[in-house]
């Protein structure tokens, strides 16, 4: 893990990359993540080899002595260059380097965590148990007063949820009517008026998401739901509007539990996901589709959140607390459409670390190294994929065909089906 | 092994040696233009994780970026009127 290079006195000085620095093989690229400036930077092909051939794999000690003399002679000899040029090129690639602060001499300073302070109080509500409604969502008490519209609007979204005493608790948001007006108090104890028990939803759901990521700074919340089929993850990630909670309902419908719904909680510290297993948000579009699995659809109740949209929530028929991200076997980025064929696209395992990345949310607005490590491990230990599909039992085989463990060249169009439209594998 | 064979083998290790030397022939007149090229560095993304997404699918509405915060005209000629005469 270290470099020397002989400095103008022909000394030995050691070259090491700065400690806020760490990388990844995705796919044959190398993703170096600087934490100190939050960017992801990849380098040229030689350039890549040279960085891998100094420093190797982080956390492997491979490469326990190189000096840029002996990695720019494997420069020379792998590509046919002379000796000269190979040394030269090196020394470029470090003068860069050093100016991008990806390396330093010696040990740099260390990175200093930001000054916020997350602890949570662990609050509790006063005399809670007959005039409030509880549920127990990750470690987050939710408190709702016991009144009709509140609970007729709440109950959907969060009554599947177990109650808050049997469980360990962080903190705790609650909402209570008071002449008339509805107070809601996050974690912190800060109160926010609220004008209609529909804007209460959204407001849980975020208030809830806050506090466990306030309880807990080095949590990841990425917007995906995630799901479990025997000891096999799938992650679905996606825009709103995608299709990813009509999918996860769909799946959840036909055996696989339920982690996460819209947002998935990556604890770099446990190398675990779990996530919000809020009920899922079904947008109008997709009542009809889910008629078939979820006949109660029809009969239910529509709200319209403060987004304008109608929807309406279904609850988990199973869920699962947690799974260790090494599980994760496919990472799935849904996208429904209705004119096209359902067929499964790979895509690159760097093009999703940043369409994750890009939707993603912590505590201290900061991706640590940690994070980054876990992230880019659980997308080398999956399969990456962009489902198309206008038909939701054609995207339930192309999915269970992916936890079957067959190579990817083994793939084959599935004919045996007529009642969907052709399933493309590639 | 028959004759048949050993030449085989021989014309494959032959027109692996060949393929080798072309590989490194290629390399060294056209690679060493990768290397007069300077090593190249591209940024993929700059990251903040605080992104408003999952905010949006829960259905809150979208909120305009407030601007940055500064101090009203009036209000600091007030302030500064104030201390000018406390200050005479």
């Amino acid at each position: 893990m270290t470099a020397y290079a002989a400095d103008r006195e022909g000394d030995e000085v050691e070259i090491t990359p700065s400690n806020d620095v760490d990388w990844f093989v995705l796919d044959s690229e190398l993703i170096i993540f600087q934490e100190r400036r939050q960017r992801l930077v990849t380098l040229d092909a030689l350039s890549s080899f040279v960085w891998q051939q100094l420093w190797g794999e982080r956390g492997k000690d491979s490469h326990p002595r190189t000096t840029i003399a002996a990695t720019a002679a494997g420069l020379a000899s792998r590509f046919g260059y002379s000796t000269s040029d190979a040394i030269l090129f090196v020394k470029k690639c470090i003068e860069q380097w050093s100016n991008a602060d990806l390396i330093g001499r010696g040990s740099p300073e260390e990175v200093i965590a930001s000054p916020r302070s997350s602890a949570c109080n662990a609050k509790t509500v006063a005399s809670v148990c007959s005039q409030f409604g509880s549920y127990w969502v990750s470690g987050i008490n939710v408190y709702i007063e016991r009144e009709h519209s509140l609970l007729a609007a709440l109950e959907p979204v969060l009554g599947h949820l177990p109650s808050t005493l049997i469980h360990k608790t962080f903190a705790e948001v609650s909402v209570k009517r008071k002449g008339g007006k509805l107070l809601a108090t996050d974690w912190s104890g800060h109160t926010t008026v609220l004008r209609y028990p529909e804007e209460v939803v959204a407001w849980v759901k975020l208030a809830t998401l806050e506090a466990i990521l306030a309880a807990r700074p080095s949590l990841i919340a990425i917007h995906a739901a995630a799901l479990s089929h025997g000891d096999d993850g799938v992650l679905l990630v996606g825009s709103s509007g995608s299709g990813k909670s009509t999918l996860a309902a769909y799946l959840n419908a036909h055996g696989y539990a339920l982690i996460g719904e819209d947002v998935v909680l990556l604890n770099p510290n446990l190398g675990t996901i779990s996530g919000l297993p809020f009920s899922f948000c079904i947008k109008e579009g997709s009542w009809t589709t889910l008629q078939r699995c979820y006949p109660c659809i029809d009969s239910m109740p529509a709200c319209t959140r403060p987004d304008g949209k109608r929807v309406k929530y279904l609850q988990p028929c199973r869920t699962r607390r947690s799974l260790p991200s090494f599980l994760l076997k496919s990472i799935v980025f849904p996208q429904y459409d209705t004119r096209g064929t359902t067929q499964l696209e790979p895509i690159t395992r760097v093009e999703a670390l940043l369409a994750i990345l890009s939707e993603a949310l912590n505590d201290q607005h900061r991706l640590t190294r940690s994070g980054f490590r876990m992230l880019c491990q659980a997308l080398s230990s999956g399969s990456v994929w962009r489902l198309h599909y206008c038909d939701l039992d054609a995207a339930l085989r192309c999915l269970e065909s992916l936890q079957t463990s067959l190579p990817e060249s083994r793939f084959k169009p599935d004919r045996s089906s007529t009642s969907s439209p052709e399933i493309r594998y590639h | 092994m028959s004759d048949a064979l050993k030449h085989d083998s021989q014309d494959n290790h032959e027109q692996d040696g060949a393929e080798r030397n072309d590989r490194r022939d290629f390399l060294k007149t056209v690679g060493k233009a990768a290397l007069i090229t300077p090593p190249a560095m591209a940024i993929l993304l700059s990251t903040s994780l605080d992104s408003q997404a999952i905010a949006g699918s829960s259905g809150r509405p979208h909120k305009p970026q407030k601007p940055h915060h500064k101090p009203h005209k009036k209000k600091s000629f007030v302030f500064k009127f104030l201390k000018h005469f406390f200050k005479v």
